[in-house]
């Protein structure tokens, strides 16, 4: 049920993201399909939060969490004046990451029982996750607006961000997700450590998580020390959600949250 | 009942320069005109409004007068041979009239579309109106909604927002990679005037710092005083290249100034900090290689001619939103103004019937005087009842007739029932 819930909020934001740019779909889809979507949304995942006796513990509410912060971001930044074409990745990125939620598979592995310790942990994780999807998109943003201003394609680029806008969003975005990320670490590691859990370097989610912390640690330190900006800095940004994305996909699917591969 | 408005007048749409420059009146002849205008009968309330690229009259006409004698009338004040002038002038009568004063306003009638000093040139038309106590009420609502409707149009349509000269255009490309403009600065290199347009639209949009570099020093102080910025030698360029934000250049040297390899130092130098080249030199004077450099980009006189016409382009959709707001709100306005004139010739009408009323009370008062208070107060009653009621019908006859658009009949109407012209 909270699955079903999941794939109708998927399929009220993909509306309006296939939409055509002039078409009647988009207008009634920005009106009314995407509050219904995010309404659907916070149900199904309520419902699966409600079900599960320890919440946040599949992939499905993992990923279907992490993909309402992002509507959530897009809500919020997307009423802004210049920021249509921010709502409109910010949304992909949502229909991406709750399709990978609707086909993730349950949980595997011992039951656990639940522990506030352990919904911080993932709460926090999942939040720096989603920080990052942010810093992604406003990184995609960036290197099109420069793509635009370079190759001269100028008509309409009064619609789009300044790229010194964008630059401090992503600085912030790397900044928000770095730091929440941070923080979720500690607190599992605590966690396990406090249960006698031992961290083994088959653990495909702790390996990728940290991999994820020391690439942006080294994309805000190349920033703050060799004064990155701009380009390199979206770069990296595109880049690294990308590929933790492709890794998270295969690695997450395969194994589950902690699985061992 | 006469017409309600006329507007007459001609602009760039309807005669070239020198006829609008012979017909041209200047602040200072305005309340004359305005006199005159009165004095000859020629209109109750008037308006001038004077500009660089229209010379209009608005008025609400004397008694027997239209648009074509109000344009006679004006050609003759102005010296000028009506024959030759009047195909020029341009003649519209009531919620045509209106329309075209919103459309005005709106700017949708200006040369360039969606700008915005034709607002304040109305508006300081119609204060000098009421200095002269020219405006009446019919104008007073009609000014008033003009400058309503203005305001709906700038802030409801894109019409104002698009960019559409070269100066702006500057502006909206350093904007574009810089985002706001306190806290930058910007270099000028030379002292053309493409160069001159954009440096005072990037200071009037906030760019706090502005340093002139020319050739000829002297020259170059002076430009820098215009602008209230520092001006520097020629040579001290590269120095300031890697401080500045923005970097303009209009020289007529005709050759590369600023070669790619130069700007490459300069990016790394900058720590490839955003830097924007405005070249707005033909020749160019910044190498096009240049493009390729992280951090820097550079722009041309063509490129920001893309975004100007972008903008007229813009701005032309958004006319069209512009066009159906002046349509409803000329419409809400004609029916105002219809109105108020039913309203006064009703009220002229039951004036002269209670006069009529009264007097005949004044001619029977002997008799009266016999009644008791209480019976005569009853007849006076029942005379007023019999005028309203006598009335009636006329009253009702009237608005139907205006709402048919029968204008004609409604002055007939009003002619015989109000006892004018006799009375006047």
């Amino acid at each position: 049920m909270d699955r079903a819930l999941l794939i109708v909020a998927l399929l009220c934001y993909l509306a309006p993201t296939v939409a055509r740019d002039d078409g009647r779909i988009r207008i009634l889809a920005a009106r009314w399909w995407v509050p219904a979507g995010l309404l659907l949304h916070v149900q199904g995942l309520a419902l699966a939060l409600f079900l599960d006796d320890v919440p946040l513990r599949s992939m499905t509410e993992g990923l279907g969490a992490t993909a309402l912060v992002v509507v959530l971001a897009r809500e919020w930044w997307g009423r802004r004046p210049r920021m249509g074409a921010l709502r409109r990745i910010l949304l992909g990125l949502a229909v991406l990451l709750l399709a990978l939620a609707s086909v993730s598979p349950p949980p595997g592995g011992q039951p656990m029982k639940s522990s506030p310790f352990f919904l911080l942990h993932v709460g926090l994780v999942l939040t720096g996750f989603a920080g990052f999807a942010l810093n992604f998109s406003m990184s995609a943003l960036y290197l099109n607006v420069r793509r635009r201003l370079k190759r001269k394609r100028l008509a309409d680029i009064g619609k789009l961000p300044s790229l010194d806008t964008l630059d401090r969003l992503i600085l912030r975005t790397m900044s928000f997700g770095f730091v929440t990320l941070s923080a979720g670490m500690v607190v599992g590691f605590a966690w396990a450590f406090s249960r006698g859990i031992p961290l083994k370097s088959s653990d495909l989610t702790a390996l990728l998580t940290v991999m994820v912390w020391v690439w942006y640690a080294a994309g805000l330190t190349a920033r703050a020390l060799l004064g990155w900006h701009g380009r390199m800095v979206a770069i990296f940004g595109v880049g690294g959600f990308a590929v933790f994305l492709l890794i998270t996909t295969v690695g997450l699917l395969v194994s589950g949250w902690h699985g061992v591969v | 009942m006469g017409p309600g408005i006329v507007a007459v007048g001609l602009s760039h749409h309807s005669a070239p320069i020198d006829v609008r420059e012979r017909l041209a009146v200047s602040a200072a002849g305005v309340p004359d005109l305005l006199r005159d205008l009165r004095a000859d009968g020629m209109g109750t309330e008037a308006l001038v409004l004077s500009t660089c690229n229209r010379v209009e009259l608005y008025a609400v006409p004397g008694r027997g007068q239209d648009g074509d004698s109000l344009a006679g009338w004006l050609a003759e004040r102005s010296g000028l041979v009506p024959r030759r002038t009047l195909p020029y002038l341009y003649r519209h009568q009531d919620n045509a009239a209106v329309r075209h004063l919103f459309r005005v306003t709106s700017s949708l009638d200006s040369m360039v579309l969606g700008e915005p000093q034709i607002v304040g040139q109305v508006r300081a038309a119609y204060r000098m109106a009421q200095e002269q106590e020219a405006a009446g009420p019919v104008l007073h609502r009609v000014l008033d909604r003009a400058l309503m409707v203005a305001k709906r149009v700038r802030s409801e349509t894109r019409i104002a927002r698009e960019t559409v000269s070269i100066g702006r255009a500057g502006v909206e490309l350093a904007k574009q990679v810089l985002g706001a403009l306190e806290n930058r600065s910007a270099l000028l290199i030379g002292a053309g005037d493409h160069g001159r347009v954009v440096a005072r639209s990037l200071i009037d949009y906030g760019l706090p710092e502005l340093i002139v570099a020319n050739r000829t020093f002297s020259r170059g102080a002076e430009v820098a005083r215009d602008f209230g910025a520092s001006a520097i030698p020629l040579d001290e360029v590269p120095r300031y290249l890697e401080r500045v934000d923005i970097v303009l250049t209009s020289t007529s040297a005709g050759k590369i100034l600023l070669e790619r390899q130069q700007l490459a130092a300069v990016a790394r130098e900058r720590r490839y900090r955003s830097l924007v080249l405005i070249d707005l030199s033909v020749p160019r004077n910044i190498d096009p290689g240049a493009d390729s450099l992280d951090g820097v980009f550079r722009f041309d006189v063509d490129d920001l001619r893309q975004v100007a016409q972008h903008g007229q382009a813009a701005r032309q959709d958004a006319a069209q939103d512009a066009e159906r707001i002046v349509e409803e709100e000329v419409a809400r306005c004609w029916a105002w103004i219809e109105n108020a004139e039913i309203n006064a010739g009703i009220g002229a009408m039951s004036r002269h019937a209670d006069a009529i009323r009264r007097a005949e009370l004044e001619r029977a008062a002997a008799v009266l005087a016999r009644l008791s208070d209480k019976d005569r107060k009853s007849v006076e009653a029942m005379t007023r009842a019999i005028v309203k009621k006598i009335l009636h019908a006329p009253i009702m006859h009237s608005r139907q007739m205006a709402q048919d658009g029968d204008r004609h009949g409604v002055d007939v109407l009003f002619t015989a029932l109000s006892g004018t012209p006799d009375d006047d």
